[in-house]
């Protein structure tokens, strides 16, 4: 199962009405900039964000991009040099924390130790004076939503990390926020939890109905969590859209390369559609940006491989993938690493033609081996520039 | 998803580690998770010759320390240690003590819980803001506070006597003496504390869940420096209450502190009577100090 | 850092209020009275400012003699510690079992023990009337150790109350020391002593300096033990007590006070960076 595959899968907003407050909002950052006292530069540069009421976004970037600055900003833990952070339309810019209706859960989830688990989901209500038999029934539903009634009187300190990030998230919507920010939510758990949990998170968060900004490091992540990723690099947005769309078109050679690992390599459209990377060795083109840029045959293009992208043979074997049937012959080169992945091998080959690329291959090759590199049908790969 | 979704989340939180494919017992519902409060024994480590030394110069270094407590109470209970240790054993001295120093004992705890009330009223605002804020002076600040460390308590005395003769006989002195021969142990052990990363993020949440700034100093703030403020107000309470070096130019005639009859019993009385009131002292002392010691918190004060 | 916590760092004349009590004390019980002893030190009978105090304790015969011994005994006790604090210390932090636990309390007990009481403990362990001599004497019919108002006594108490400061920080430090770090060189071939010599000690030679500060400067200070124990052995803080109250002289008082607080507050800073001066200055 591919990232895309899984980013494609998932469900539109769930119809049922929301658990947390009667509707979602509706964010808009403009033109965010934000310097660190006594720093030389902007930490962010002028970021524009739009996140649609209910939905997921994810601030996506290599650490030091800004994205965790951006989520305080939005939250009000930090107060930006310029710009503008409306909800539903209202300046919220220079509202005091406690009046900004944010729900945060921090890296570490910052959970109140000295209280048990419905103390720490009654927390905000009880600051927001709500009266006890209302706040123990939401206090009841915020469990209840985050799978966590059995847990209701348990010290925090007891806890697993799985079951700690759902009393974080649950003490954050317990008060109707308007926002939910999640910084790294899934960083503390173990590897294994993680990938399974973060289907979970977007299911409970998609359930709750909060329009949420979350920052990961993590691409698959994003990827597979958000709805729409923001994509940051030296305190400036690179690319904001849709997961699928970043992903299929991404805006630069440095998005395809933070977006699924991509190589890019130059190449030649030729009049059928494709580009033509080595002699004997046409990939098939995506559909361009709407941009209006759409590459014409003769163009010098660079395209983004991922390593699915292309097949390897060992040299004057039969085709052994599923390689397009136009490009049979292939590209000549030598692998120069070879990685086991499991189900197939990673490759990366240095054709003779010049570039190296990625490539999988489903028998063992060695390093040196001579090999035929050809394009897996059905595959087709993004133009980045030219 | 990739889990069944039936399944309890806190079955499969519990137990992340294991694979999938293990069956897994339903989620346990005492509060206790077996594997979270079973003790691990920590396991003898091999040693080499020089923690080997070390270990016979930590033995012969508590048997030093610690020698010397069991022997004030043989002495302490003797009927009269000069005729040897085999005369019998009272508990007159002790009763003779009791009435001696409660008078002088009360007098060191109504000291002690002063000065940590304004300990606690200078030092809480004071770590707070070398915690928290960066100013120019802050250093300064922070260097200046810890003199009193390093200038011997007999020249606090001795300057405090100096520069306010007038005010020695209110027994003001020895009280400002003791607040400032504590004090740094409050700031040392409250400043990392307040400063602690942990405590000012779950403020922050805090304030995003509604609460105002009283609210985030009693319910978040005071509860996260718990155990800071614990061993704090025990080392304050200990250190004054134990405090000569200062008190010994301050103290008034008809405000003696405990350390003080003690002194004057070790120089001119009977060591059975000075051995009887030092138990009476360590019985104050020493449980503070290993509830101290539990709360991993140390301190340094004057000889 | 400004960003943890609510307007971090911000509104400074308003935060500036949580340390003027702070400020006001260390101006009116601290400063002041420094100041004070050191005008007092230097003030002429004739209202004027003189240094004569200064010269005539530095050169006098008393005050000269007692500065040394007092010098001698804080080094003595300090070297003494330190000698069986860094292994002890090593030691503690590698035994985690019950026994090493329960050494390390038993070491650091007399961090809350005032001086004065550590004295008592000499005496009464070896004093005239001690344990020690009363057994012995019972055992074998002759009294032996009697030593508690010798020099010898006094350097037992020091070492009393030196052990708990070295040993704290040494085992601080030594728990700094990666363990990966020493097998890693255990496993290049470095003996026992190689390692210690090229791996453990330097990383504690902070700790080792700054604990020795710590523990001379207390010694140079320390007037508990030393007034309980010391007949006819006056060290400075001694002579301070008994400038003021037996000869009342409290210009003289405060001119050994000077000097001794000059002394201990040079140590503490001056030994301290010592050790944090050598570490930076090794080659990598």
């Amino acid at each position: 199962m591919t990232l895309l595959d899984e980013a494609q899968r998932r469900t539109a907003p769930s119809a049922e009405p929301p658990v947390t407050g009667p509707d979602a909002a509706h964010l808009v950052c403009s033109g965010l900039r934000f310097r660190y006292p006594g720093a030389a530069d902007d930490a962010l540069r002028g970021i524009d964000v739009d996140a649609a009421p209910g939905t997921i976004t994810a601030l996506v970037g290599p650490s030091g991009c800004g994205k965790t600055t951006l989520l305080k900003l939005v939250g009000g833990l930090l107060r930006p040099t310029a710009g503008q952070i409306a909800v539903d339309g209202a300046d919220t810019t220079d509202l005091p924390l406690t009046r900004r209706k944010v729900g945060w859960v921090p890296q570490q989830y910052a959970l109140f130790e000295h209280l048990d688990v419905t103390g720490n989901v009654a927390f905000g209500l009880r600051a927001q004076k709500v009266p006890a038999a209302e706040r123990a029934e939401r206090v009841g539903r915020m469990l209840e939503l985050c799978r966590i009634s059995e847990l209701a009187r348990r010290p925090v300190a007891d806890l697993s990390g799985g079951q700690r990030q759902r009393v974080a998230i649950a003490r954050a919507l317990a008060p109707f926020p308007r926002i939910l920010l999640l910084d790294e939510p899934l960083a503390a758990l173990d590897p294994q939890l993680r990938v399974q949990l973060r289907s979970e998170l977007a299911a409970l968060i998609r359930e709750a109905g909060v329009t949420t900004l979350l920052v990961t490091h993590d691409q698959e992540e994003a990827l597979a969590v958000a709805d729409q990723l923001v994509l940051l690099r030296d305190g400036g947005v690179v690319q904001a859209g849709p997961s699928a769309r970043l992903w299929e078109q991404p805006a630069d050679a440095w998005a395809a390369g933070f977006l699924g690992h991509a190589v890019t390599v130059p190449g030649v459209v030729v009049p059928d559609g494709g580009a033509r990377l080595a002699p004997g060795l046409v990939v098939g083109l995506r559909t361009p940006a709407d941009d209006g840029a759409r590459a014409t045959a003769g163009d010098e293009v660079l395209v983004a491989l991922r390593s699915g992208d292309l097949h390897a043979d060992a040299a004057g074997d039969a085709p052994s993938g599923e390689v397009v049937a136009a490009a049979r012959e292939g590209a000549a080169g030598r692998v120069e690493t070879v990685e086991f992945a499991g189900e197939r091998y990673r490759l990366q080959v240095r054709l003779e033609a010049g570039p190296a690329v990625p490539a999988h291959a489903l028998a063992p090759l060695t390093v040196g081996q001579r090999v035929t590199v050809a394009a897996v049908a059905g595959r087709s790969v993004a133009v980045v520039g030219r | 998803m990739t889990a069944g979704p039936g399944a309890p989340a806190a079955a499969r939180d519990s137990a992340p580690s294991l694979p999938d494919d293990v069956v897994r017992a339903p989620a346990p519902t005492s509060p206790t998770r077996p594997s979270a409060r079973r003790r691990r024994r920590p396991e003898q480590v091999p040693l080499d010759g020089v923690t080997r030394v070390g270990r016979a110069f930590a033995i012969g270094a508590a048997v030093l320390t610690l020698v010397p407590i069991p022997l004030v109470l043989l002495v302490a209970l003797s009927a009269s240690w000069r005729e040897g240790p085999f005369a019998g054993l009272t508990t007159q001295w002790l009763v003779e003590a009791w009435t001696r120093v409660q008078g002088n004992l009360g007098v060191s705890v109504r000291v002690a819980v002063l000065v940590l009330v304004l300990d606690l009223l200078i030092g809480f605002p004071a770590a707070w803001l070398i915690a928290r804020h960066r100013f120019p002076g802050r250093r300064l600040l922070q260097a200046v506070s810890t003199v009193p460390i390093a200038v011997p308590g007999i020249a606090i005395g001795l300057g405090l006597i100096l520069a306010y003769p007038t005010l020695r006989p209110s027994g003001v002195l020895m009280v400002a003496g003791h607040v400032l021969y504590t004090l740094p142990f409050l700031l040392g052990a409250l400043t990392p504390a307040l400063g602690d990363p942990a405590v000012r993020v779950q403020e922050s949440v805090a304030a995003t869940l509604g609460a105002g700034p009283v609210r985030r100093l009693l319910t978040v703030t005071l509860p996260g420096v718990r155990g800071a403020l614990l061993a704090a107000t025990l080392m304050v309470l200990t250190l004054s209450f134990g405090e000569f070096n200062v008190a010994f130019f301050l103290f008034t005639p008809t405000q003696q502190p405990l350390p003080v009859v003690l002194y004057d019993g070790y120089l001119t009385g009977r060591l059975e009577a000075a051995a009887a009131a030092t138990v009476l002292f360590l019985a104050c002392v020493v449980p503070a100090a290993l509830a101290l010691e539990r709360l991993g918190g140390a301190k340094v004060g004057q000889a | 850092m400004t960003s943890a916590g609510p307007r971090a760092g911000r509104r400074l004349p308003r935060a500036a209020a949580l340390g003027a009590p702070l400020g006001a004390l260390l101006l009116v019980v601290l400063v002041w009275p420094l100041v004070t002893m050191a005008l007092r030190s230097v003030s002429a009978p004739d209202g004027g400012v003189h240094l004569g105090r200064y010269v005539e304790v530095l050169t006098s015969g008393r005050y000269a003699e007692s500065l040394v011994f007092t010098a001698v005994l804080a080094l003595a006790s300090t070297v003494l510690a330190l000698v069986i604090c860094v292994p002890a210390g090593l030691y503690l932090e590698r035994d985690r079992t019950r026994t090493g636990r329960g050494l390390a309390v038993a070491m650091t007990v007399p961090l809350s023990l005032p001086g004065i009481v550590i004295g008592f403990f000499i005496i009464l362990t070896v004093g005239n009337t001690g344990v020690v001599p009363t057994l012995t004497e019972a055992v074998t019919g002759e009294r032996m150790l009697q030593i508690s108002y010798t020099w010898a006594g006094l350097l037992l108490g020091y070492l009393y109350f030196q052990i708990p400061r070295v040993v704290l920080v040494v085992r601080g430090a030594a728990g700094a020391v990666r363990p990966e770090a020493v097998d890693v060189a255990r496993s290049l071939g470095a003996s026992t002593a190689t390692v210690y010599r090229r791996v453990v000690l330097p990383a504690l030679r902070p700790a080792i300096a700054s604990s020795a500060a710590l523990a001379l400067a207390t010694a140079f200070g320390a007037f508990g033990t030393a007034a309980t124990l010391s007949r006819g052995i006056r060290v400075v803080p001694l002579e301070v007590a008994s400038a003021f109250t037996d000869a009342f002289q409290p210009e003289l008082a405060a001119t050994l006070s000077v000097l001794l607080a000059v002394l201990t507050t040079v140590i503490l800073v001056g030994v301290g960076r010592l050790g944090e001066a050598r570490v930076q200055g090794r080659p990598a």
